[in-house]
């Protein structure tokens, strides 16, 4: 909990974020995007067939997190790499720095902003617009909407916590904005590359590997299983699945505790 | 401080806003038809019923469009069963509750209207649409998950009943009643929410 005279300083800069990072009407643009592609890439097929009600569910959010997903990346690195990048080239940090609070809750306000809001429109949209599309299938599940959610967004959230570092590093956003969406395309070209020498090895050791950073991977694994379809002999069970979301969340904390060392202690301001 | 809340309200108004505006263009988009086409055509005998032998797996992205005539009353349901699994379900039923009745007996009696109405008791749940037709009657539905849906008109009354159905897949991006309710309360509460953000923006914006 804030302390009552560390709130209004916290406040007073998560405002000034939020005011920077979705200026009129960015925010609404995206509000559109996000409502519109949930109702054009929403699938109720795929992954050879229908399965049970909970893997119906699962492929429904999974059939949006390409473009909706990608939409939602370049919102967040633009937030973290300009909005924070911006105020350490313009100098904007060190008027911050003059506020009555320590370093950490100057980033917890930005990241809030940068990462939190988006998320939470992200994620309010796309789950009142699915609602809207498919109550019966959406409510029953809603564990598995959620979990499915926090297997696909745990891969952006880590390229969001090395984009933030970057920054920090550098003082400077271009650099690691671009570094950033390479790395967010990197993982579907791994994926796919992993996915074919797996067959063609008949091991899928190098893919269990990659799954930690990609835990979405191994929740794909575990429904394709439900209908035999899945890569011999990998078949996931349910605590697996957990078991490398629950991972990969760990490595996005830890490198986002790695940033917030960095800007509170080696920035150099 | 207070302009800021106007601000924050203001700014969840107009997303509020463009999310009706989303949804109306979700609406707008009109569906497309696909897949398999079919019509029916008869008389209903007195208290019997019509189980169409086509059924299909149906989504809240693919539906059916339906176009239903009768010279009476009639009622007409959508039920998520297939058409072999219920006709099955009848036939145990009259194995179960008749001991004495033959293989004839049972498919003589199989689209009696009694037994439709056991089974509509056994599973409520497996009604997707259920709708009395007198004259003419049509519709595109779009179930709200993914189902097997199967067509079964009924004749209540104790006279001959002329039925005739035409039915076939559609696709949408959404069933256009699904998407348009939400939007007509989040446009005027966007509206609403975002008129004195908007009023101190253009206030603040100077005059050239």
């Amino acid at each position: 909990m804030l302390k009552t005279g560390k709130g209004r300083p916290f406040l007073e800069i998560f405002a000034l974020s939020l005011n920077e990072d979705y200026r009129f009407p960015i925010l609404e643009v995206y509000a559109f995007l996000y409502t519109l592609s949930t109702f054009v890439f929403a699938r109720l097929g795929g992954l050879g067939g229908l399965g049970s009600g909970e893997a119906i569910a699962f492929n429904l959010v999974n059939s949006l997190t390409v473009l909706p997903v990608f939409i939602l990346v370049i919102l967040i690195l633009k937030n973290i790499a300009y909005g924070v990048g911006s105020d350490l080239e313009k100098g904007v940090i060190q008027t911050l720095f003059s506020y009555p609070l320590k370093r950490r809750l100057i980033l917890t306000a930005k990241l809030l902003s940068a990462l939190g809001v988006a998320l939470l429109l992200f994620l309010g949209i796309q789950v009142f617009s699915l609602f809207i599309l498919a109550p019966d299938i959406v409510v029953p599940y809603m564990g598995t909407v959620f979990l499915t959610y926090a297997a696909v967004l745990s891969y952006p959230l880590l390229v969001a916590g090395l984009v933030l570092i970057l920054t920090l590093f550098l003082k400077r956003g271009s650099t690691s904005l671009v570094f950033g969406i390479v790395l967010y395309f990197v993982s579907g070209i791994l994926t796919s590359l992993m996915t074919f020498i797996a067959h063609a090895t008949r091991s899928n050791l190098l893919l269990k590997a990659f799954a930690i950073l990609n835990p979405s991977l191994v929740l794909i694994q575990h429904y394709l299983s439900e209908r035999a379809l899945t890569l011999e002999p990998w078949a996931p069970s349910f605590s697996e699945v957990l078991l490398y979301i629950g991972g990969c969340y760990a490595i996005v904390a830890s490198v986002f505790i790695v940033g917030y060392v960095y800007f509170e202690r080696r920035l150099g301001l | 401080m207070r302009r800021r809340w106007i601000a924050l309200l203001g700014r969840v108004g107009t997303v509020l806003l463009v999310i009706g505006l989303a949804l109306t263009v979700v609406s707008l988009i009109p569906p497309a038809r696909t897949g398999f086409r079919g019509s029916s055509s008869g008389t209903l005998g007195p208290a019997r019923c019509k189980i169409t032998s086509y059924s299909d797996v149906y989504s809240p992205k693919y539906g059916l469009q339906l176009s239903v005539e009768s010279s009476n009353p009639i009622y007409f349901y959508l039920l998520d069963v297939r058409a072999h699994e219920l006709v099955d379900w009848v036939k145990d039923w009259y194995t179960e509750h008749f001991l004495n009745l033959t293989e004839l007996d049972i498919q003589r009696r199989v689209y009696n209207n009694s037994v439709l109405e056991a089974y509509l008791q056994a599973y409520p749940e497996s009604i997707l649409l259920e709708e009395t037709v007198d004259g003419e009657w049509s519709r595109n539905f779009f179930p709200t998950k993914v189902a097997n849906a199967t067509l079964v008109v009924s004749n209540p009354s104790l006279n001959r009943v002329d039925v005739s159905i035409e039915f076939g897949g559609i696709a949408a991006l959404a069933a256009r009643e699904r998407v348009l309710t939400p939007a007509q309360w989040l446009i005027p509460l966007g509206i609403l929410f975002a008129i004195p953000w908007g009023y101190i923006r253009i206030k603040k914006t100077p005059i050239r």
